[in-house]
């Protein structure tokens, strides 16, 4: 009791340097928390942006199509696998598409892209397409041949709604097919790279051209729960069991490089501010033991023990470190909390934001793991900037402290 | 038995080069309730004598024995745990803690020992009280006078029951009124507590309120007079 009453004194004795150490401590976690916050709300909003937008929570394909991306490689069932598969619990929503290589061209450009055969309801479920709309419709309606183009590819083309491409593909067979489409809308998902290489047209329509019947190259899956994605997985692979059923992080193995760099940063923040942490209070420590020889000679020869000095100098370092880092921390947590609600909104920079593929809005966040972990690296650092210092401390030899 | 007993006790500093006596060859006992002056000239040894027999230092040779304890012999562990126990300190300076009160301080060894809250309380207040600073109990030592600070450290040496209290020049830095206050105090608890002491001192004033008195010179012991004999 009493040395805890002594080592919290102890560190005002010299105000306006304990003082210092703490703002600085505080100032350091809370920056580092928030620098940690948004890199991983940048992260996750890109990954989230991308599974949710793009790939989904689980594809099925045929094995070999995913190895060479023929036409005829495909998944057959069609419509009455995807309503079964839509009708599970663990799934939120579910699409088919077929896809295929294709040559578009208008009057000034020609190019390649990705021509996607889709089922507009289905699909609009699973990935939200409709929204990344930005001029026209949707694929609705009677005209089968409606095409929607990104607005980044329209401009190359110098296309516009209403236009008329035409596009040429391969079709199960092999033959090479030509199909005029007429642009129905234009997308904008927000990264240009895939608006340009990409272009969705009706399932059916592409299947005709294609050769196939309701057959499909992709089905793509949402869950309810990404807990529940491994079961989710199994059951897809025994209803399909000739097909490969992947889950996002097989399909697109970067993206857990994504999340495993953002935390990567998050520690690399950390360890950094730790070490100035630890520079901060060794450095702060030395000079108090230095400042107080003769008193700790006496405290020595009275009888204090060692085991009960050392306590003294490491509760001080503690006292001095936690002071200001259980602020630093509630502070830093709250300002993530609070951006994390209401968000940080970079539209003023939404040009390379969208290279990013990035939201202009995005919210700070920390992972739980993470927002423990802290404390405890803290009290750690704390501790191993107090051994020092206090080995310092019981090294002095009373009878010398005292005459200094 | 004697309180403190030293046999043919030696602090060589450079014994291999120019080597200074700075206890040379000192064979003196002392006995419960002696309230005794070591004095000399400066550089005679006094603090170097005193440092031995309070196991702060360690003799080059010889013995010295504290209620029968070989602390000659200690660990530097074991030498902590027996000045805890068994020997009290009043210093020059830097006696008190700054950031504990007057209370505090003098509670400060017995709370190391482990008493009871209680008995604690009960024996540094009388203390206090005898000393004369039951109204400076809640003052830090920078609100307090040197003498205050003395009798403080004097009260903190004295209330866990020490074998002897050992206090080199407690005196040094006070006026004259509080060094003879302090001294008057040392005195009166040397009799009425029955506590040996054992303190050094230039002030001849001080010399003069001993009972015995043990003059160094050049590290040895020249003369040892007791009063009343
Ligand atoms: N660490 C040391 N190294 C070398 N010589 C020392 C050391 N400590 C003390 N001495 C010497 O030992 C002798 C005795 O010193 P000591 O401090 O015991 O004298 P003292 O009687 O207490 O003097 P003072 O009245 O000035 O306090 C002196 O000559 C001193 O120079
Ligand atoms: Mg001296």
């Amino acid at each position: 009791m009493q040395l805890i009453k002594m080592s919290w004194r102890n560190i005002w004795r010299n105000k306006v340097r304990s003082a210092a150490v703490m703002v600085a401590v505080m100032l350091g976690l809370v920056a580092g928390l928030f620098s940690s916050a948004m890199v991983e709300g940048v992260l996750l909003s890109r990954f989230h942006n991308f599974i949710e937008n793009q790939i989904s929570h689980i594809q099925v394909h045929n094995p070999e199509f995913i190895r060479d991306q023929e036409v005829f490689q495909t998944v057959g069932g069609g419509q009455i696998d995807l309503e079964t598969v839509a009708n599970w619990s663990e799934v939120k929503a579910a699409t088919i598409r077929s896809r295929t290589q294709s040559m578009i061209a208008s009057a000034t450009y020609t190019g390649g892209v990705e021509l996607y055969g889709i089922r507009p309801n289905s699909e609009n479920n699973t990935t939200n397409f409709s929204r990344h709309l930005i001029e026209g419709d949707y694929l609705i309606g009677e005209s089968e041949n409606a095409i929607l183009i990104g607005n980044a590819l329209a401009e190359k083309m110098k296309v516009r709604v209403g236009s008329r491409i035409v596009l040429t593909f391969h079709d199960k067979d092999n033959n090479l097919v030509s199909a005029a489409f007429v642009v129905r809308g234009l997308f904008d998902s927000g990264y240009k790279r895939y608006d340009e290489s990409v272009a969705f047209t009706f399932h059916d329509y592409l299947n005709s051209h294609l050769g196939l019947q309701g057959d499909f190259h992709e089905m793509a899956v949402l869950a309810n729960n990404l807990d529940d994605l491994s079961s989710l997985e199994e059951k897809l692979s025994s209803h399909f069991p000739k097909s490969e059923v992947r889950k996002w992080n097989e399909i697109e193995p970067g993206l857990e490089i994504i999340v495993t760099s953002g935390n990567m940063f998050s520690y690399i923040f950390l360890i950094l501010i730790m070490i100035g942490l630890a520079f901060g209070l060794l450095n702060t420590m030395l000079m108090a033991v230095f400042e107080r020889t003769r008193e700790i000679g006496m405290l020595m020869a009275i009888g204090m023990g060692k085991g009960r000095l050392f306590l003294l100098i490491v509760l001080e370092t503690l006292f001095l470190s936690l002071t200001g880092s259980i602020i630093g921390l509630l502070l830093g947590y709250g300002l993530v909390k609070y951006t994390g609600r209401v968000g940080i909104d970079l539209s003023a920079f939404s040009d390379v934001m969208k290279e990013l593929g990035v939201d202009p809005v995005f919210y700070p966040e920390i992972s739980r793991e993470f927002a423990l972990i802290i404390p405890i690296i803290v009290l750690i650092t704390a501790l191993l900037s107090a051994i020092y210092p206090a080995l310092k401390a019981l090294s002095l030899r009373p009878v010398e402290a005292l005459q200094k | 038995m004697p309180v403190i007993k030293t046999k043919q006790l030696f602090k060589i500093y450079n014994e291999d080069t120019v080597p200074v006596y700075a206890v040379n060859n000192i064979s003196v006992e002392f006995q419960q309730r002696e309230f005794t002056c070591v004095v000399g000239p400066s550089g005679s040894g006094k603090s170097t004598l005193l440092n031995l027999i309070g196991g702060l230092d360690s003799p080059t040779r010889g013995t010295v024995e504290v209620a029968g304890h070989r602390i000659d012999e200690m660990t530097e562990n074991q030498r902590i745990n027996f000045r805890l126990n068994h020997i009290g300190f009043v210093f020059q300076y830097f006696n008190l803690i700054p950031v504990l009160t007057a209370y505090e301080n003098a509670a400060f060894i017995m709370q190391l020992q482990g008493k009871p809250e209680k008995e604690i309380r009960e024996r540094v207040k009388t203390l206090l009280v005898q000393v004369g600073l039951e109204k400076r109990m809640n003052s830090r030592p920078s609100e307090l006078s040197g003498g205050e600070q003395q009798r403080v450290a004097v009260v903190r040496a004295l209330a866990s029951k020490p074998d002897f209290i050992l206090a080199d020049e407690p005196t040094a830095n006070l006026d004259t009124k509080s060094a003879f206050n302090l001294l008057d105090i040392m005195k009166r608890l040397n009799e009425e507590e029955g506590i040996t002491f054992l303190f050094s001192t230039h002030d001849q004033r001080v010399i003069d309120r001993a009972g015995r008195v043990v003059t160094l010179v050049d590290g040895g012991l020249q003369h040892d007079t007791e009063k009343g004999k």
